[in-house]
């Protein structure tokens, strides 16, 4: 079955000539109205967000993104670039070819496992290669492992799912292989590069070596709202200036669902308010804290009552921040 | 299947943090991987393993990242012919890379 190319632009909405900023403007936008806490037909919003967090991954990661755009018209041609120092004698299976391990449900195409995933990049990875190709000729080997990249949400991570996958192996001498079904279970607290072993789910080994092992990379989507610090999360708050000065109560997105945040009066821009407890689980089963990162949003354009007004404050006030001693 | 659960039979389940965690016994490592188990007390001697922790019984055991890391090590060592010696500085450099890749792509998704 043949891998499908995917428009990562097209996904995302975005032109290929468009910049770094306007990617990641472009995921947000995207992956708040897909969200799967917050989509209305849930079915099709997962799906949808996993298209746009793989388009994601590959369009705002500089070095992905300029593979990406070379591989072009011809790109099933094009053997997957080999991770640096990696000589391959023409091993490895690439885009197309019959030979590929398909999966299903792991929130990555086969287009993206192809090209980008960790079975490709990693310094010593397991290429999806067959037992023998790495220029091993024992009668009786062990089958080699395959690797694979999960894509988990924070919110995943941070409550633990099961997950169903699915994997067709390909058949001998182009017959359709079989289709197996695995259920995965992410525990609390998966944390970024993980690896889940499904034992025994890799290449069959020759002759009376026992089978390779599947590993699932754990690769954490990322949220529309949130960045993630170790086990700590991020949130940039933008106030108004009035908002800093005169104190405001607002709701701010976190993994339990929106909270209410008291930004104290007089709080200056670049302060961090820290929310205990709202982060991600830590080693010890512990949670770690969510913090707003307050930066002061200026308008752009005033009217003229508006004008008026911030030039009665500036008479006013006696508020100079470069004179401090 | 059978074959697997008969294997399965040394994993200790432990319970860290309120939730079970799947760890290995030497044993179990050294016939998941299939690497000697003298070989696996050495690579974790030499810290390869970062993984591998000693539990309270002064046994070593592993989760599936360590297992990976085993596995890894035998890729470096038979497709690419790194020697026992360069092993620590191989490890160490793809582990840092590692660890930068991860930083790297959290701090690009924010």
């Amino acid at each position: 079955m043949p891998v499908k190319f995917k428009d990562y632009y097209e996904t995302l909405q975005v032109s290929r000539t468009a910049t770094p900023e306007e990617i990641k403007a472009g995921f947000r936008k995207l992956a708040r109205l897909y969200h799967p806490d917050v989509a209305k037909n849930k079915a099709t919003a997962e799906e949808k967000f996993k298209e746009i967090n793989e388009a994601n991954e590959v369009l705002s990661d500089p070095e992905k993104r300029r593979r990406y755009d070379t591989l072009g018209a011809n790109w099933q041609d094009t053997a997957a670039p080999s991770s640096s120092g990696e000589a391959r004698r023409g091993g490895g299976a690439h885009g197309g070819t019959a030979g590929e391990y398909e999966f299903g449900g792991t929130g990555f195409s086969d287009f993206f496992e192809s090209f980008f995933g960790s079975g490709r990049q990693g310094f010593g990875s397991a290429h999806r290669a067959r037992p023998g190709m790495g220029g091993e000729r024992a009668f009786t080997a062990r089958g080699e492992d395959i690797e694979a990249d999960l894509l988990v949400t924070l919110e995943e991570a941070l409550r633990g799912s099961a997950r169903k996958l699915t994997m067709r192996r390909p058949g001998n001498n182009g017959t359709d292989g079989r289709t197996e079904t695995y259920q995965v279970k992410i525990k609390p607290g998966a944390r970024e590069g993980q690896r889940i072993r499904l034992a025994g789910q890799g290449h069959p080994g020759l002759g009376s070596g026992h089978a390779g092992d599947l590993y699932l990379h754990v690769r954490l989507a990322r949220h529309p709202d949130l960045g993630v610090q170790g086990t700590d999360l991020v949130f940039d708050l933008e106030l108004a200036p009035w908002e800093a000065v005169l104190g405001v109560q607002l709701k701010i997105p976190t993994l339990d669902g929106p909270t209410s945040l008291r930004v104290p009066p007089g709080t200056a821009g670049g302060s961090r308010l820290r929310l205990r407890g709202l982060g991600l689980l830590g080693e010890e089963g512990g949670r770690g804290d969510l913090y707003a990162n307050v930066s002061i949003q200026t308008p752009s354009a005033v009217s003229a009552e508006e004008r008026a007004l911030w030039e009665q404050l500036a008479k006013v006030s006696p508020f100079n921040p470069r004179s401090k001693s | 299947m059978n074959e697997a659960m008969r294997r399965e039979q040394r994993i200790i389940i432990l319970r860290p943090g309120g939730d079970a965690q799947l760890l290995y016994s030497l044993e179990a490592a050294a016939q998941f991987t299939g690497v000697h188990s003298d070989l696996l007390r050495r690579y974790c001697r030499m810290g390869l393993l970062g993984e591998a922790r000693a539990a309270a019984e002064a046994e070593l055991i592993f989760d599936d990242n360590a297992l990976y890391e085993v596995r890894r090590i035998e890729r470096f060592r038979r497709r690419h012919h790194v020697n026992l010696r360069a092993l620590p500085l191989v490890c160490a450099m793809a582990g840092a890379i590692a660890r930068l890749e991860r930083e790297i792509r959290l701090l690009r998704n924010h």
